[in-house]
């Protein structure tokens, strides 16, 4: 459970970390410190636990007045794309949070890596003691596997 | 289903007499399977379905149009026998699902380390690993990969039966082959399918699900992954 805890509260953290919102009057306010009013796990976890479990909303640390409004976070790297990440606040508190965009294929498409495809030969693979139980291939007809490997490989376990 | 089935069981500590029995009931499993799912034996519930004889369903049917839907659903459309021309055809599927059902009878009777490859769609039982070689769709003597399997891995390509693919939303195969390992075989198989058809953009949407990677061969001969993709180290 513990572990499930800190899990979320990185997570949270990490989503909410990379942010900056510009309030109306143009000042820097740093998301991390504005809570969200309505209690949910996700928000809670990041948040010290109190012995009571009480969930309640803690101090804003907004220095002046009201801040509305939303804004849509940088585009950040994750591990296969980007994302930007929308908040939208509402009398100092969070009100939304949600993915305003992400990179899906597109980026997804240019940065996937290209490989060579390496030729195993399987007596090469046999003398260097590599065993290979079984192969995976688009499907066999009954004379292809004649002459497949893996008929060789059925050849060789069963007697 | 028309292909070729093979067993690797470990029988250390078992009777010949259990294997032999597992074996069995396992096959007989298979050719019942056959009989209902065949797209080539008219007297199937499969191909009186497709010529609209079947009235009402049987549970493994229903069981297979479930499957389906949740295959098509995860691969947004790319894996879809409800698009294949002449109707519902679930053959992308079936042939690992069988597989399963297989091998789980083999567990039934206990038998607790086994292999089986259906055609080069291969499900092992919890708990093993075993290598498994993705063959190289230009050089049929050879293999392109390996991978250490521990449920399911299953292929999908037009080398081995010619132009067997068929894009649901009509543009080009973007794959020569295609791998996708984890999960149950039912639905490594048919997104095997998918991801030989979608290329990139089912790639895209195997990153997303928990469990499942995968690889595929384009006719250049690049070779595409997912980030959590790993190949069994061969000394070159």
């Amino acid at each position: 459970m513990k572990g499930t805890y800190s899990l979320l509260g990185a997570t949270v953290a990490g989503f909410v970390g990379v942010l900056t919102l510009h309030s109306p009057s143009g000042q820097s306010v740093p998301v991390s410190k504005v809570t969200s009013p309505t209690p949910s796990t996700t928000t809670n976890s990041s948040l010290p636990q109190t012995p009571s479990g009480s969930t309640t909303t803690t101090t804003v640390a907004v220095p002046t007045a009201n801040v509305n409004g939303s804004a849509v976070g940088p585009l950040e790297n994750y591990s296969f794309g980007k994302m930007a990440v929308k908040v939208t606040i509402a009398n100092n508190r969070i009100v939304g949070l949600s993915i305003a965009s992400l990179q899906t294929l597109e980026s997804y498409s240019q940065q996937l890596e290209q490989y060579a495809v390496p030729i195993l030969k399987s007596e090469v693979l046999a003398a260097q003691g590599t065993k290979v139980y079984a192969v995976s291939g688009a499907t066999y007809t009954s004379e292809a596997y004649a002459y497949s490997i893996q008929g060789a490989l059925d050849a060789l376990h069963f007697k | 289903m028309g292909t070729v089935v093979s067993f690797t069981v470990d029988t250390d500590n078992l009777s010949d007499k259990l294997v032999s029995r597992a074996l069995d009931e396992a096959c007989a499993e298979l050719h019942r399977l056959d009989d209902r799912f065949s797209r080539w034996k008219t007297d199937s519930e499969l191909s009186r379905l497709r010529d609209g004889e079947v009235n009402s369903t049987s549970t493994l049917m229903d069981e297979v149009f479930e499957l389906c839907a949740h295959a098509c659903n995860i691969s947004q459309g790319y894996f879809d026998p409800w698009a294949m021309p002449g109707g519902f055809d679930p053959t992308g599927l079936v042939k690992g699902w069988a597989a399963e059902r297989a091998l789980s009878i083999l567990a039934q009777r206990g038998i607790t380390a086994a292999l089986i490859n259906a055609g080069g769609d291969v499900c092992v039982l919890p708990g093993m690993t075993y290598q498994v070689g993705i063959r190289h769709p230009q050089e049929p003597d050879a293999l392109c990969a390996i991978v250490a399997t521990t449920s399911a891995i299953a292929t999908s390509g037009i080398y081995e039966r010619g132009d067997h693919l068929i894009n649901p939303f009509g543009d080009d195969v973007a794959a020569v082959s295609a791998t996708v390992v984890g999960g149950r075989l039912a639905l490594a198989d048919a997104l095997a399918t998918a991801l030989a058809v979608g290329g990139k953009d089912v790639l895209y949407l195997l990153e997303g699900l928990v469990g499942l990677e995968g690889f595929f061969i384009n006719a250049k001969g690049s070779l595409f992954k997912t980030s959590g993709m790993v190949f069994a180290e061969v000394a070159p």
